[in-house]
């Protein structure tokens, strides 16, 4: 039975392990042959420059997979990562989601700013329009 | 092939290939096929570099080169004990990168700000 389950472990690894890297190996083998664009990984959607804080999470993950992958290598098993280096990935990543939220709320006010003008202009052409009607209609 | 040396393998492949990816990114910002263009300013209609964006991205860079050679050289140097976490970081690290982000927000606040006034005027 226990040699069974070492087995079927043994098989299930040797799965996965063709899995991970086949499609690590595809995706890298993508991006040479220039199926996968990576020209405007940095760029916003809504924008044509480049993202600072996109940049930032780009190195970061590097940086600390790196490390990470490099330092369980050498221990020959997966090592902690501790709270400090969360919280110097929150900060970035918090940093990102308040800096999109100042945007958007500009964006949104300056949106609306604009359609109130685009409203009132609509409005006083109508006035005028109307205006005009009615002295069309006092003169006839 | 035992199963811990699976996992060993699978660990160094992915090594090799997280460098060669970082190679290629890195490759790519640097011949210009990602674009970088305006990481530095405030918006398309203003191509002059902004002093939140410089002082944010020198001071990220510092903080990961330092983290990075802090790891390396905890880790790396000759009788250190085998690694069993990712080393802290520093306090004043810690304190440098918030400090950086924070002059950034506040001047992409401040920029938006003016920027809503004039709109408004």
């Amino acid at each position: 039975m226990n040699a069974q389950w070492t087995s079927l472990a043994y098989f299930i690894a040797i799965v996965l392990t063709i899995i991970v890297l086949g499609a690590a190996f595809l995706v890298f083998w993508l991006i040479l042959r220039g199926r996968i664009d990576l020209s405007q990984v940095l760029t916003e959607p809504d924008s044509t420059k480049a993202s600072l804080s996109r940049f930032q999470f780009l190195l970061f993950t590097f940086v600390i997979a790196g490390l990470f992958l490099l330092l369980s290598v050498e221990a020959g098993a997966f090592v902690n990562i501790p709270n400090s280096v969360l919280g110097l990935l929150g900060i970035s990543a918090g940093s990102y989601a308040v800096s999109k939220g100042i945007q958007a709320s500009n964006t949104g006010s300056g949106a609306a700013q604009r359609s109130a003008a685009m409203h009132a202009a609509a409005a006083q052409e109508h006035a005028a329009a109307a205006q005009a009607a009615a002295d069309k209609s006092k003169g006839v | 092939m035992s199963l811990p040396e699976l996992a060993s393998l699978v660990e160094k492949a992915l090594l090799y290939w997280l460098v060669a990816m970082a190679a290629v990114v890195v490759w790519r910002c640097v011949s210009g096929r990602i674009n970088l263009a305006g990481m530095l300013t405030h918006s398309d209609a203003d191509p002059r570099p902004t002093p939140e964006r410089v002082q944010l991205l020198v001071g990220f860079l510092f903080a990961t080169v330092a983290y990075a050679q802090l790891a390396l050289a905890a880790t790396q140097a000759p009788g250190s004990p085998t690694p069993t976490a990712l080393p802290d970081v520093p306090n004043e690290l810690l304190v440098l990168f918030a400090g950086s982000h924070s002059i950034y927000l506040a001047g992409k606040f401040g920029r938006m700000r003016s920027a809503g006034r004039g709109l408004s005027s």
